[in-house]
């Protein structure tokens, strides 16, 4: 690092010893929906910065804190409770790194495919063998698909795709096959390939969902998919409805009684829930079978998170979670919640339904950022060095 | 495990964080706590979408640097009319300091800078979260560097 580099680093740090204590009004205003400080205040923000009406500001600009009920509430927030800044609770110690605690659940692959390029982990094709994809940042108009064998520590390129590939991009496996979709001209087209590589094939397009929206742009909505019974299934992410194809190839045609849902993980459909962990209505496409939603929780397939709790959707058993903000419920057993010890250290952490047991990701440093954990149903990741470090469950 | 509430858990865990990350790119507290007032207003109508990647501090650290450097852009004029006023700096003052040189860059190069020197982010990271290249991300903060650079090898009495 050169001199002025150096030099930044220390600015920083001190200014960062000297950022004045945030407005006290401010985290309460934040966590109010549609109580906020009129525009006017970045003006007069703005004329404050050249110190010339300093005395002014703290005056007009910190608006009063009490939420007031305001005529622009959109319908979805109007109903809504008044949140709450809960304490967190704190713990005697933070838990061990997970990699002691569960070392079965946890692969360490490469960030970067023999080429160099950056692979991006999806999903295990099994137990031993992680999908992910290369993508140059920006449009790249041949990303590849390539899986990572953890026993032998090598990557495999399978397919080279001919339109650009999305981080959000579906990617399902099952019957020897991978599948993903892409958009090409308002179409959605369902692609494959063997799950051990070779030319991508269309098994069915459709025009895709849109929502026309003249100042972000248009809202494209893709599908999720799943495998399994012999079929390729498909559900749109805005209105739902499972549809199916044989994978040998066939008429596609709709799954009766999946009106408005979505799915979730093979043989499992649901509908959404509003953002929150899991999905409600779970009806199995396999069997029929349909369960019911417990009141006042959000499940997976067999537990549920409510508060800082975790109960099995039967009822039968209930776990007090060693930490708070359960955000995420994956594979159906890790709990991402977050830990406080007594020294005010900050964690995040999975506590594992299944056995039980708690391992922390990371400890925070308040002068630097988190990593980023990326979830999916079935799995969890995050950047360490030049490693992903990728949670999952490996009996599945 | 209604979405509001755990927005709420997320702003009171992580709302320090982004007020001190605010501050890096504006240089005054006033504009820091509007920026992530805003940022996170945004973040509400998002929340359940942000909140299922599980990223939403990138997410809203992200929205921060871009509402940042758009609110430069409409307040440009006013930032020219409004002259800042020369403060008189002590001789005594002995750690070199670049804080001031910082507010003179332009927004972008500012933004580039404390994500790579204070947020410890790659080019990569920086290029997707102010939509730029990353070749747009190097010659930016070589542009700042340059002229930061100018300041540290000046001779202290001229400055």
């Amino acid at each position: 690092m050169n001199d002025v580099e150096k030099e930044l680093r220390r600015t920083f740090a001190r200014a960062e010893a000297r950022i004045p204590a945030m407005p006290p009004d401010l985290l309460r205003q934040m966590a109010v929906p549609r109580v906020r400080r009129r525009r006017r205040g970045l003006a007069l923000a703005s004329v404050a910065a050249t110190g010339l009406v300093i005395s002014v500001t703290s005056a007009v600009v910190w608006q009063a804190p009490e939420p007031r009920p305001t005529v622009t509430s959109p319908p979805n927030v109007t109903a809504r409770p008044t949140p709450r800044i809960k304490e967190s609770r704190t713990v005697e110690r933070i838990a061990a790194p997970l990699e002691q605690v569960l070392p079965s659940v946890i692969a360490v692959v490469p960030r970067k495919v023999p080429n160099g390029e950056a692979f991006t982990p999806k999903l295990f094709t099994d137990a031993g063998t992680l999908l992910g994809y290369v993508s140059k940042k920006g449009y790249d108009p041949a990303p590849a698909l390539w899986t990572y064998n953890l026993e032998s520590q090598t990557f495999q390129h399978l397919a080279t795709i001919d339109s650009p590939i999305a981080p959000v991009n579906s990617l399902a496996v099952g019957e020897g096959v991978i599948a993903w979709f892409k958009y090409v001209d308002r179409d959605i087209h369902i692609m494959t390939i063997p799950v051990t590589g070779g030319d991508p094939r269309t098994v069915v397009s459709f025009p895709a969902e849109l929502d026309v929206d003249k100042v972000n742009g248009d809202s494209i909505y893709g599908v999720e998919l799943a495998i399994g019974d012999g079929k390729i299934f498909w559900s749109s992410t805005k209105s739902g409805g499972v549809h199916q194809l044989p994978v040998s190839g066939g008429e596609p045609s709709f799954t009766p009684g999946t009106e408005g849902l979505g799915l979730f993980r093979w043989p499992w459909a649901g509908r959404p829930n509003d953002g929150r962990v899991g999905v409600t209505n779970l009806l199995n496409l396999s069997t029929g079978e349909r369960l019911d939603d417990p009141a006042q929780a959000a499940c997976d397939l067999t537990w549920c998170l409510s508060g800082n709790q975790a109960t099995r959707r039967d009822g039968s058993q209930a776990v007090d979670l060693p930490g708070d903000h359960p955000r995420s419920l994956v594979a159906d057993r890790f709990v991402t919640i977050s830990q406080i010890d007594k020294q005010g250290r900050k964690a995040e952490a999975i506590f594992d339904l299944a056995t039980s047991r708690v391992g922390r990701l990371w400890i925070h440093n308040d002068h630097k950022a988190s990593p980023t954990l990326y979830t999916s149903t079935e799995t969890l990741h995050f950047k360490r060095g030049d490693k992903w470090v990728v949670i999952h469950d490996a009996d599945r | 495990m209604d979405d509001a509430p755990d927005l709420a858990d997320f702003v009171a865990n992580r709302g320090h964080a982004l007020f001190r990350y605010a501050y890096m790119l504006t240089g005054n507290p006033h504009d820091a706590a509007d920026l992530v007032q805003e940022a996170v207003m945004r973040l509400r109508n998002s929340w359940p979408r942000v909140q299922r990647k599980h990223d939403p501090e990138s997410y809203v650290k992200t929205t921060i640097a871009r509402l940042h450097i758009s609110f430069w852009r409409r307040r440009r004029r006013e930032h020219l009319v409004w002259e800042v006023p020369e403060q008189p700096r002590s001789e005594a003052e002995s750690p070199l300091d670049l804080w001031d040189e910082l507010a003179k860059l332009p927004k972008r190069q500012r933004a580039v800078l404390v994500l790579r020197y204070y947020e410890d982010r790659s080019d990569v990271e920086i290029a997707e979260m102010l939509d730029i290249s990353p070749g747009t991300v190097r010659s930016q903060a070589s542009r700042a560097l340059g002229k930061l650079r100018d300041t540290v090898t000046r001779p202290r009495s001229l400055r």
